[in-house]
């Protein structure tokens, strides 16, 4: 009587499957490259590291410059900027720079008006979210550029780099 | 459940062709908007602190295609084999990152489904989510299917 063979789970082949990974990846990083060259959101591949910013060399959109954190605690010492804060209201409230209004980036396009009115008479705005991780200070910088002159500031390192170098934070909902 | 049943499970084409779906659909689904925005990726990677600035944008320019590549090649069962061993070796990236970000005590985003989940913090359950993703790649790596007619292996 004939048994029926149990199913094979077939011979692995290391080396053919290690090589089409490696084509895989090799493959990938080409395309990753020659993408990235063209397009209009193309990086650099190799970050230039700037005096005071993450040291990524990342574009900024049109009217937005990156701003150092020194350049930044000197503006707050002179009382010379508005700080925006663009974080959630949960993240605002835990600690953020003494006098930043709070901005989150889903709130930018109902608050306008407001926002324009708190920032009509501001010399200088400087946004700031968590840290240089997080883009949503670029996001609302972006949107705030309806109602505010060009230039506006970003403060790449964001509140974790502001409280690492010690300078002051307030808690609670009030700037 | 016996060993040999449970074996018998994970080699039914359904179960491949699932894992290979599930896995293949989340690398695209959370691969392609890094592709798109690899200026707002590469600031991600860089919040982990743990490569060097100067090869940040590297990473943030290759490392999602190769999700998207990966992610594709799984769904449709191009060499499911080689693409579940370059998914995998991503996940191995992820969870080293991830542990070494939070053993540092670095408040840093995910970046896993960046942008759809929005400001996801990074934590010990996106560690053990893509330990068990490590489950999936295992399945394919030992039961390679296809949707493709004559691709089993590869």
């Amino acid at each position: 009587m004939r048994r029926s063979r149990p199913r094979s789970r077939g011979r692995i082949d290391g080396y053919g499957i290690l090589l089409g990974a490696a084509a895989m990846v090799l493959g990938g990083a080409a395309l990753g490259i020659a993408v990235n060259h063209f397009s209009p959101r193309g990086i650099p591949i190799f970050g230039q590291a700037a005096e005071g910013a993450p040291g990524l060399g990342l574009p900024m959109p049109a009217g937005i410059i990156s701003m150092g954190l020194e350049d930044a605690w000197s503006a707050f010492e002179a009382d010379a900027a508005v700080f925006v804060d663009a974080r959630v209201e949960e993240d605002y409230r835990e600690g953020h720079v003494p006098g930043a209004l709070n901005v989150p980036p889903s709130e930018v396009e109902d608050r306008l008006p407001e926002i324009a009115e708190q920032l009509a008479a501001a010399q200088a705005v400087l946004l700031y979210c968590h840290g240089v991780e997080c883009s949503d200070a670029i996001g609302v910088a972006e949107g705030l550029l309806e109602v505010v002159a060009e230039p506006v500031y970003v403060v790449e390192v964001g509140i974790v780099g502001w409280v690492e170098a010690g300078h002051p934070v307030t808690e609670g909902a009030e700037p | 459940m016996s060993l040999s049943r449970l074996r018998s499970y994970l080699a039914h084409p359904a179960v491949g062709a699932l894992c290979r779906v599930v896995l293949g659909g989340i690398f695209v689904y959370t691969g392609l908007p890094k592709v798109l925005r690899p200026d707002e990726f590469a600031r991600l990677v860089y919040g982990y602190r743990i490569l060097h600035a100067d090869m940040v944008n590297l990473v943030g320019i290759i490392m999602p295609w190769l999700e998207v590549i990966a992610g594709l090649f799984l769904v449709i069962g191009i060499l499911p084999r080689s693409s579940a061993l370059v998914a995998g070796g991503l996940l191995c990236g992820f969870i080293v990152f991830g542990f070494l970000a939070i053993v540092r005590g670095l408040d840093i985003s995910c970046g896993c489904f960046f942008p759809f989940m929005g400001d996801e913090k990074l934590g010990w359950d996106l560690v053990i989510r893509d330990a068990i993703l490590l489950g999936l790649v295992g399945q394919i790596l030992l039961y390679p299917s296809s949707f493709l007619p004559g691709k089993r292996r590869g």
